[in-house]
């Protein structure tokens, strides 16, 4: 059924994994702004934004028909500028 | 398709295939321009569609006299791989022009060559998606048959490359 094939990726769940590490290193930088007894002023969190549902495009996706003479020279063009 | 689909297409950075040139940084394996093509027919298509595309490909690439596109106009020598390595089509062309690979006209060749594998893969997703697909027009070497008569057995070899471009006829 299409629906079991369809997963979706919130913007937490995929910010999560990345930002595991990254939030390890700022909350080292960052320790002594946790520590409220150690700050002039409580600084109030930010109202988080609602998650997005990002759905993840179902496999295959649609194809539409190019023109081949413009993919050849889009291809040259392109591997004569960084290939 | 970013360019004329838009999402999800233009979702794909394609600085993702850059470690494919040369064979894969430098190490001479699959050509850099077969991989994106590849990628683009499995993204959309599946099942017996897609490998018989891939094979088409795959076979086509080693079969071509390259570069069919020279914009330029420097009327390059055209080469056959028989190969699906970056190592074996280069160097093939390098010795017919006898030039080093920093040569102006490696690059030319190279460039001509990705251009040609982006063609023929977007007329064939276009017969694709008229539903005209014809495949089969072109082949492993038959070679790869005689071979695999008996390397494939018991698991010992697989593969479509034509074997006595690197293998010679080590029977004889």
């Amino acid at each position: 059924m299409p629906n079991e094939k369809v997963k979706e990726l919130t913007r937490r769940k995929f910010l999560h994994g990345a930002g595991t590490s990254l939030a390890g290193l700022a909350l080292a930088g960052s320790v002594g702004l946790l520590l409220p007894g150690c700050t002039k002023q409580a600084t109030p969190a930010p109202v988080a934004a609602p998650d997005p549902v990002i759905g993840v495009p179902q496999w295959p996706l649609s194809y539409v028909k190019l023109d081949p003479a413009a993919a050849e020279k889009k291809a040259y063009d392109a591997y004569m500028k960084d290939g | 398709m970013a360019e004329v689909v838009g999402y999800p297409f233009n979702q794909i950075p394609t600085e993702g295939f850059s470690a494919f040139k040369s064979g894969v940084h430098g190490w001479g394996s699959i050509c850099g321009a077969l991989v994106p093509a590849i990628y683009a027919i499995n993204v959309v298509a599946e099942g017996d569609d897609q490998v018989k595309m891939i094979n088409e490909l795959m076979a086509w690439y080693k079969d071509t006299p390259f570069p069919i596109y020279q914009p330029k106009g420097m009327n390059l020598p055209t080469t056959v791989a028989d190969s699906s390595l970056c190592h074996v089509s280069v160097t093939k062309f390098m010795q017919a022009m006898n030039i080093p690979r920093d040569a102006p006209e490696r690059k030319e060749r190279c460039g001509g060559l990705t251009a040609d594998v982006a063609k023929f893969t977007v007329a064939m997703l276009n017969d694709f998606a008229d539903k005209k697909l014809a495949t089969g027009v072109f082949k492993p070497s038959a070679v790869v048959g005689e071979c695999m008569a008996c390397h494939s057995k018991l698991e010992w070899a697989h593969g479509k490359e034509t074997c006595t471009s690197c293998h010679g006829d080590p029977h004889k």
